[in-house]
């Protein structure tokens, strides 16, 4: 029997194992046709084309979930069972046969099935084969590619979940920190942020059905196909005789560790968004809150791994004092490495190097308004100078105590500069970096918040009084290559700001906060707005 | 012919090593024992020369040949786990034909025979065999391969006495008829006295103990002496002798070696101190004792030996 006749027994096997997955796909269709039969009827009378393609493209999304999902786990379920390992690791078969053999099994039982399905039900004239084969086919090679990654790192059905949780939050954690360090949290980045996710993210590869995340699945498969090739690695060389959940015993306290660090961060950050600790971090009982949180969660997610790690129950407590050293080395580490480093980082260093800046300058002046009261203009920042006035009703029967504030409020656009030349950048980058550095404290969760700076008021060292002459400037930063006369109207600038090329690059996240009159801001004009 | 040289496993997660510097030979056409207190590293050996588990260092080599990721040296190899593997609803033929299927030269008629001998119906559910049952299954079709080598872990475990002397039977007819050497573990040390050639003793992932089972009967005995003045202490330190006893006027000993030269050696020391010995006499340890004796020179085991 020579190599190739081995891999093909081996496959054989394979497809056998894979009898319930075939099952579910010929269940699946068998449960359609009539619908479909219903809408290739409707159809051809020319009635809703458009539901039809999208029903039938949902069944191919779910056809490749459950397929990329229960595929590998029926086909490599063998290696978390220790007699069943040693039963096959003792035949003449080698690791490279096993693996191709059954990852090829893998693919031949969807397809199969996945085609005749297609063909029997009528995908292609109501969805396209682009949209109803072609892409559940690729979507089921990327989540079957990811979940065979995790099955031969671990060595039982809970590693492997907790594997994939990690391999879809490191990554998605990892895409999220040049943003994150950049404070970047505009619409437009959080579009460019939610395609990188997804691209490093195989548990998202439904959404690459819609038509905004369609050029994401190309993407999707070359890591798919990396993915594919450290299986082999790893199935190659994870050893056999491990009691752990983990094929590589090694790595145990470093993947523990990790999965600890991406549960702390994000929830840390899904807290951080509940108590809104965006707009005044370090001073909310919300951060209380959230440490609390992070702790509870941080001791829950520990204990359960530890059992999974284990394999016993009783492992829980296992080094759990190590949890406590670790949570405040975390939290040591964290407040370091955010208030002097990342609050420290220059721009320049970061992935975006703006190209130009949009220099306003306001005229401002003094407001008295209700301490709820939203003024409804965003250079809002309050002084906090609070006065009790006292409300009585027109029936002269009721009396209510309202609290007011001074503020000052930008009234009136003066004027308006666009600078490009480098050094100026560099000294307004150096300049606005200067400014609110709490604004990346707000951020240190890796999940955008959405939220832009709000420190105005905490940053501003207003003196006794406002001088009567008092501005205020905001800079806007872009990352669009544009090229300027000498002047520009306001109008067209509303117009350049408004292209969707340009909104958002630095606009939202990079715009800092107050100075006090021309002597911040002269010399910095390349052109003139009109 | 298996060789195994400065072998060792390292378990990281139990941060002990299971194998520790294993050198041994495994001649042709023998019967081996391989014996040692649980965990000693018998299974992780086992599966070591099954081609399961990867080495840490050291070489296994079969006629040759390195047996892990090699076909070819696998195909020499059959290997009966101490725990079944089956699938639910798995008939004994079904599990056959995977063997059969990946292995070159299972003969179907040797396997109907051997089930014929052990009355095992190969049509039912392997669920609904008993323990003993399954593991007779194991030997059939380990056997129906025609390998040259096999590769027995507790394999006696489970079996009625009937099975075991059967089963016994056929390893020995495998061994002069297709000319098999069996490497066979087990806790059964009286049993492995019956059927073994040779005896490998691992103690603490160590070889302690590798002999042909007739040196060994002469190898370690057990002496009782009675001297004419019991109330003189003789030191027999020099000899290295261990459960020494010296209750009365019988004295007890054990001791490694030719049993003439210790005889010998006893008188001399009687001699220099003025006494003499006037009754010597060498016993023979049986495998057990010898088992237990070896294990608590080895320091790991504090039980009383003998």
């Amino acid at each position: 029997m020579n190599d190739f006749q081995k891999t093909f027994k081996v496959t054989w096997f394979g497809i056998k194992s894979c009898k319930p997955l075939i099952a579910l796909m010929l269940l699946i269709c068998c449960f359609f046709v009539p619908a479909f039969i219903y809408l290739i009827f409707n159809e051809a009378k020319g009635e809703n084309p458009v539901l039809n393609g999208y029903v039938m493209s949902s069944i191919g999304i779910f056809a490749a979930y459950a397929g990329g999902i229960f595929a590998p786990i029926l086909l490599f379920s063998y290696l978390h069972n220790r007699t069943e390992q040693d039963f096959y690791s003792a035949m003449p078969v080698r690791r490279i046969q096993y693996f191709s053999g059954y990852f090829i099994a893998g693919l031949l039982s969807f397809l199969v099935p996945y085609t005749l399905m297609f063909i029997v039900c009528g995908f292609l004239p109501s969805s396209g084969l682009w949209s109803g084969y072609l892409k559940p086919v690729a979507m089921y090679f990327v989540l079957y590619c990811s979940i065979t990654l995790c099955m031969m790192f671990s060595t039982s059905k809970a590693g492997t979940a907790v594997t994939f949780v990690l391999r879809n939050g490191l990554a998605a954690s990892l895409v999220v920190l040049p943003f994150v360090l950049a404070n970047l949290d505009s619409s437009a980045y959080f579009d460019l942020l939610s395609d990188k996710i997804l691209m490093f993210t195989p548990i998202g590869t439904g959404f690459t059905v819609m038509k905004d995340y369609e050029h994401v699945l190309p993407v999707q498969l070359v890591i798919a196909v990396i993915e594919l090739g450290a299986s082999y690695f790893l199935y190659a060389k994870r050893r056999n005789e491990t009691a752990l959940a983990l094929a590589f015993p090694k790595t145990r306290y470093l993947f523990q560790y990790a999965v600890m660090t991406v549960v702390i961060l994000y929830v840390a950050a899904f807290f951080s968004l509940l108590f809104d600790l965006d707009t005044d971090y370090f001073t909310e009982e919300g951060l209380t809150f959230t440490i609390f949180f992070v702790v509870v969660f941080s001791f829950i997610v520990f204990v359960i791994l530890n059992m999974i790690l284990e394999k016993n129950s009783k492992a829980a407590f296992h080094k759990i004092r190590h949890l406590f050293i670790f949570l405040g080395g975390f939290g040591l580490i964290t407040s370091v490495t955010v208030s002097l480093l990342i609050a420290n980082v220059p721009y320049s260093v970061l992935p975006f190097t703006p190209k130009f800046a949009v220099v306003y300058v306001y005229n401002v002046e003094e407001v008295t308004v209700g301490q709820d009261f939203d003024y409804g203009n965003d250079f809002d920042f309050g002084v906090n100078i609070q006065k009790k006035y006292i409300w009585i009703d027109d029936d002269g029967t009721q009396q209510h105590e309202i609290d007011y504030k001074t503020a000052y409020c930008r009234v009136e656009s003066r004027n308006a500069f666009i600078v490009t030349d480098p050094e100026k950048l560099r000294a307004l980058t150096s300049y606005a970096q200067s400014r609110p550095k709490l604004g990346r404290l707000g951020n240190i969760a890796l999940l955008p918040s959405g939220a832009g700076w709000s420190y105005y008021g905490s940053s501003m060292e207003f003196e006794e009084e406002i001088p009567s002459d008092f501005m205020a400037f905001r800079v806007d930063f872009y990352n669009a290559n544009v090229k300027f006369g000498d002047t520009i109207t306001l109008e067209a600038l509303a117009e350049l700001i408004s292209r969707p090329s340009l909104s958002g690059t630095y606009r939202e996240s990079t715009r800092y906060g107050f100075g006090r009159g021309d002597s911040y801001i002269s010399g910095f004009a390349d052109v003139t707005v009109n | 012919m298996i060789e195994i040289n400065g072998l060792n496993k390292y378990f990281s997660e139990s941060g002990v090593l299971s194998l520790d510097n294993v050198s041994m030979t495994v001649p042709d056409n023998s019967i081996v024992g391989l014996i040692g207190i649980n965990g000693a590293g018998k299974s992780t050996l086992l599966r070591i020369i099954a081609g399961i588990y990867k080495q840490d260092t050291g070489t296994v080599s079969v006629d040759g040949e390195r047996i892990y990721e090699n076909n070819r040296a696998k195909s020499k190899i059959a290997y009966i786990s101490d725990d079944q593997f089956y699938q639910p609803g798995m008939t004994m033929k079904r599990l056959a034909s995977i063997h059969a299927s990946l292995r070159e030269g299972f003969s179907w008629e040797k396997f109907r025979n051997l089930a014929d001998r052990f009355g095992l119906d190969v049509n039912k559910r392997l669920s609904g065999f008993s323990k003993g049952m399954r593991r007779q299954s194991d030997i059939v079709i380990a056997l129906s391969y025609g390998a040259k080598y096999l590769l027995c872990d507790e394999t006696f475990d489970g079996l009625d006495p009937i099975t075991r002397e059967l089963t016994k039977k056929i390893f020995m007819e495998e061994m002069t008829d297709n000319n098999a050497t069996i490497l066979m573990s087990s806790h059964n040390l009286r049993e492995m006295e019956d059927i073994c050639d040779r005896i490998l003793l691992i103690d603490n992932g160590r070889l302690v103990l590798s002999a042909d089972i007739d040196d060994m009967r002469g190898l370690v005995n057990k002496y009782q002496l009675v001297l004419e003045n019991s109330n003189q202490n003789i030191s027999f330190d020099s000899l290295n002798v261990s459960a020494l006893n010296n209750s009365g006027k019988m004295i007890t000993f054990i001791a490694d070696g030719n049993s003439e030269e210790i005889e010998a050696s006893v008188r001399k020391l009687a001699a220099e101190k003025g006494n003499e010995v006037i009754y010597i006499e060498a016993v023979p340890l049986s495998l057990e004792e010898i088992f237990m004796y070896k294990l608590r020179k080895s320091d790991v085991s504090d039980r009383e030996v003998i």
